[in-house]
């Protein structure tokens, strides 16, 4: 009665800060992220890696760009304005024009600061006194065709060496840049390059069709266009193909799910008082773990919701077995196993949130919140439905199919022995490691988890061609405790660079130490300028500059002493102009990105001895390797986890026997495992993922026989049931198209087919079982 | 400024319209000897569709900010419609420039190459080739404006964006049945003034003329048959 009370009182603080939470997500909206780097291990120098991608894609790769093709420079323009119209009267999308702002404004802080800026050429020509090549500058300049461009008034720099530092410092794609788009100018032909962007709230889910929609009409209007192709790129198409096929599947899923669910209650209860006390048992589990999970992490992730509510949907299992077997005398035994129950699987779902990925740590929190407060809710609900019924029961089960179902699985070993049972694990158990040893493979590829849309990723690569962009996935993270050290550094790097553009490894670079070098750089610069500008300089014994512009130049040359950009000066032009370039300070390291173009020799790259503080970075193998990492480390926990639970039940129980709760899901995880390695599937972190869930289901069945007795068909009746809802849920998830999903549901379906046929095996154990088998 | 020989150097690269505008103004002079006497300015468009080479001398006077004086310099041009433009110095120093939509070069009195290409970017190039046909008129980051008649045209052309106006302030062509004047405006404060004489179509170009315009000999210009 005290417990009773108790659970009542818990059961009404946790309605209560459901409602708080979920008010509280609701007035600050919580954004379902669909971004699936999330699923990516959070390793320090993984976490460095992503940021930088990140980073990257905001400066290059994440915009949504129209590209619009053609060999008619005429038939471009029209294109372009029939873009550019189709656009404006849209109300989804909007215009994004080209910015050259930020690099025009990079270009005016580095004038003020030019004098300890050269290039490379021209510092080795002064070095070496050789002002032949510069004074032939000057004499073009003044005598050739008048199309020398400088930054610069010729009184300021008649050698030109800033316009020469910016030319070698500041690689400059073939892009014209018009008021609403730019032209990349390739030799196959001129492409018109439309940026654009969803307006507010169009990234939603909801709003995805329609937007998509939008995106088509100007696809097709200008398609009709003879002679013109239109590609389009970006994100946003991604994100918006992943999740209108994620929501797709979860309709499907759920859909299916439900009716299932309704027909087996249906069928085996002839009432739908049931099928409601365990939907909202399961909607109450949703909404908690929604509440705590929309809190704790600010958002929910679509790959939370899909396997989140898979995951709570097992905590039907409570409600089964109370329909079935929830009598008055019967609460207290029910309360007890199916707490035992929880704890087991809460220990299984709970060891995941020390994921290095984030996601999953998502999902365990939001699976181990719901299930409890679905168990609280059965538990609390079901005893106040029972005090309501007139016949000491909730309801009666109605099928005698079900119920023979129910009888047979609980006989279905009887023709056997312990001795025959423990022989049959200890033969397939033996067989499956075999399986896996012999033909086991896991899989680290990214593809094991998401395939993304090869013609989209086909239009990304197009475009990318077309814009001169920096590859997201490969470039070179430069480490080390201040910026000035970071600048050394990569003047070390410099010259390796250059080797591998001359030789084709890559296409380009940029390298923030050729626009800023270092500060001892920029002095020895300084130096070399004084000779060619200052007061005795080279020049004004070859050019005839106006006294006055002479001395103007001399004061200048004398103020830039005091002008050399230094860490203050260097984090100002970085953080407004240069973010591609700079990550800045992570865990106490100064960060700094080198950013290439048509990386060709991946091996190469890979493979070079580097400077120190110098990574190559090519994210796709990274990434591979921290899944593997993370594959090993979960199989690990796992096992970790089965001996520590049979542990724990044989010292709950306190008896030997009760090993074989643990056991029986083990050996059922195991089999799945051989089986899937067998026929050639690679075993991916998904799979593994799966398994805690099997051996969670398993260790449910296990405890309800256990604490049974096996003694009463109903529990087994619950247990088919239970089993039955789960094998069609991730039967169905099995199907999906995304690799992750599907992984997780197949080893799911296939564990919980094993478990039921393994988990009466368990009676054979029990010495109630063992009586009346011998009097049958 | 001494008549030294030119040096090797480099070039700075930078989407740099001035350069492109200037060169296309020169180019505009050849393009003008294919301009029909009877012509508007807008015919002057059609007819410059004609492909012939055109060749002529110029007079080029450079007043530079800093410097006292102008700059007097002068020699030939060939400028070839759709492939480039050849401009020898040979007054006060000695060098040849090449401008192609692959890149300028140079080389000095002695034909030695000075330098590399400068790497200028290649769309200002290509502005000198669409300037060469006058679909410069097109572009939609200049403002044109033609006045005059056939006889007596004046073409004055202004960028619309500040990032080209910072380099090239305005540019003014003026001409009858060929272009006999630029004068451009840099933002720089520069000035510079071409003016254009012994103006006449070509038939062929020479070897050494097809090499410097990066041609190959399928693509030269020969007289026809």
């Amino acid at each position: 009665m005290a417990m009773s009370r108790f659970l009542a009182l818990v059961f009404a603080a946790t309605c209560l800060a459901t409602l708080a939470g979920l008010i509280a997500v609701g007035v600050r909206g919580i954004p379902v992220v669909t971004d699936l780097s999330v699923v990516l291990p959070q390793s320090r120098d993984s976490q460095v890696e992503v940021r930088i991608q990140k980073r990257l894609n905001a400066s290059f790769g994440r915009k949504t760009v129209i590209a619009i093709f053609s060999d008619d420079a005429t038939l471009l323009d029209a294109a372009a304005d029939l873009a550019l119209e189709a656009i404006g009267h849209s109300n989804l999308i909007a215009l994004d024009p080209p910015q050259s702002g930020a690099m025009e404004s990079a270009i005016d802080f580095l004038v003020a600061h030019r004098f300890g800026l050269l290039d490379p050429g021209d510092a080795a020509a002064i070095t070496g006194g050789d002002y032949t090549a510069l004074e032939g500058e000057v004499t073009r300049y003044l005598h050739g065709f008048p199309a020398s461009v400088r930054w610069l008034p010729f009184a300021e720099d008649p050698y030109n060496l800033f316009g020469r530092f910016l030319a070698s410092a500041i690689p400059m794609p073939d892009l014209s840049v018009y008021d609403d788009y730019l032209v990349a100018h390739r030799p196959s032909g001129d492409v018109v390059l439309v940026t654009v962007k969803p307006v507010a709230g169009g990234l939603a889910i909801d709003s995805q069709p329609a937007v998509l929609a939008a995106f088509a009409e100007i696809n097709s209007s200008l398609a009709a266009l003879p002679g013109v192709r239109v590609v389009m790129s970006g994100a946003f198409f991604h994100i918006a193909e992943a999740t209108q096929k994620s929501k797709r599947e979860v309709v499907v899923i759920s859909t299916a799910s439900i009716a299932l669910i309704a027909l087996i209650f249906f069928v085996t209860f002839r009432a739908f008082a049931p099928l409601l006390f365990a939907m909202a048992s399961i909607a109450f589990g949703f909404l908690a773990a929604a509440a705590v999970t929309g809190n704790l992490f600010g958002e929910i992730h679509l790959l939370t919701l899909v396997f989140g509510t898979s995951l709570i949907g097992l905590s039907i299992d409570y409600a089964f077995h109370f329909l079935c077997m929830g009598e008055a005398s019967n609460l207290g035994h029910l309360r007890k196993s199916s707490l035992i129950a929880l704890v087991s699987t809460a220990l299984a779902y709970g060891l995941l949130t020390g994921s290095a990925i984030a996601v999953v740590d998502q999902i365990a929190t939001f699976a181990v919140t719901g299930l409890a407060a679905c168990w609280l809710f059965v538990v609390v609900v079901y005893q106040h439905l029972l005090r309501r019924s007139a016949s000491g029961n909730v309801v009666t089960l109605r099928s005698a199919a079900i119920e023979r179902i129910g009888h047979r699985m609980q006989h279905l070993w009887d023709r056997g022995n312990r001795v025959l049972f423990l022989l049959v694990l200890a033969v397939i158990i033996p067989l499956a490691a075999i399986a896996v040893v012999s033909t086991g493979r896991m899989t680290e590829s990214l593809a094991s988890l998401y395939v993304p849309n090869q013609a989209l990723l086909a239009n990304d690569r197009q475009v990318a061609e077309a814009f001169g962009q920096y590859s997201p996935n490969q470039f070179f993270a430069i480490e080390g405790e201040s910026i000035q050290q970071v600048l050394a550094r990569m003047e070390v790097l410099s010259p390796i660079l250059s080797r591998w553009k001359q030789e084709g490894a890559v296409a380009g670079y940029q390298l923030l130490s050729d626009l800023v070098p270092s500060l001892s750089t920029q002095s020895r610069h300084y130096d070399l300028v004084k000779r060619a500008y200052g007061e005795a300089g080279q020049l004004y014994t070859a050019v005839d500059l106006a006294p006055t512009a002479a001395n103007a130049l001399r004061q200048a040359v004398r103020d830039g002493d005091g002008h050399l950009i230094g860490d203050d000066l260097f984090a100002e032009l970085v953080s407004t102009s240069l973010p591609h370039l700079f990550l800045g300070e992570v865990d106490h390291a100064v960060v700094a990105i080198v950013p290439l173009q048509g990386v060709n020799d991946l091996a190469a790259l890979s493979a070079a001895s580097l400077p120190e503080g110098v990574r190559f970075v090519n994210l796709v193998d990274s990434w591979a390797e921290s899944l593997r990492l993370e594959l090993l480390q979960s199989a690990q926990i796992l096992q970790g986890t089965i001996i520590l639970i049979a542990l724990g039940l044989v010292l709950w129980f306190r008896r030997a026997a009760a090993m074989l709760i643990a056991i029986v899901p083990a050996s059922a995880a195991l089999i799945v495992v051989g089986g899937l390695s067998l026929v050639g599937h690679e075993i991916s972190l998904f799979h593994l993922f799966g398994l805690y869930l099997v051996i969670g289901l398993g260790l449910d069945y296990g405890i309800f026989i256990f604490r049974n007795e096996g003694d009463d068909p109903r529990c087994f009746v619950a247990v088919f049931l239970s089993a039955v809802t789960t094998i069609f849920a991730f039967g169905l998830l099995s199907q999906s198209s995304t690799p992750m999903i599907s992984a997780f549901g197949t080893t799911i379906f296939f564990g919980t087919v094993l478990n039921i046929m393994l988990a009466p095996g368990i009676r054979l154990f029990l010495t109630h079982a063992d009586s009346k088998k011998s009097l049958s | 400024m001494s008549s030294a020989t030119p040096d090797p150097g480099r070039k700075a690269r930078s989407y740099r319209t001035t350069v492109i505008l200037t060169s296309t103004f020169a180019l505009l002079v050849s393009i003008g000897g294919l301009v029909r006497a009877q012509s508007a300015p807008v015919d002057l468009h059609m007819a410059l569709r004609l492909n012939k080479p055109v060749h002529g001398s110029f007079v080029q006077q450079r007043a530079v900010a800093g410097l006292d004086g102008a700059f007097t310099s002068s020699g030939t041009f060939l400028v070839v419609h759709g492939k480039g433009l050849l401009w020898q110095v040979r007054s006060p120093a000695g060098f040849l420039m090449a401008f192609t939509p692959e890149g300028t070069k140079t080389w000095d009195a002695a034909g030695q190459p000075t330098q590399a290409d400068t790497g200028m970017p290649r769309q200002m190039n290509r502005m000198i080739q669409d300037i060469m046909d006058l679909s410069i008129l097109e572009d939609r980051r200049f403002e044109s404006v033609v006045s005059g008649d056939p006889s007596a045209w004046t073409l004055e052309i202004v960028p619309k964006r500040a990032s080209i106006k910072r380099h090239l302030t305005r540019a003014r062509i003026g001409g009858d049945a060929f272009i006999r004047s630029i004068e451009i405006v840099g933002g720089d404060g520069s000035s510079t003034h071409l003016e254009f004489t012994d103006l006449a179509t070509v038939d062929a170009l020479t070897l050494d003329q097809c090499a410097a315009l990066g041609l190959r000999a399928t693509d030269c210009p020969a007289p026809a048959e």
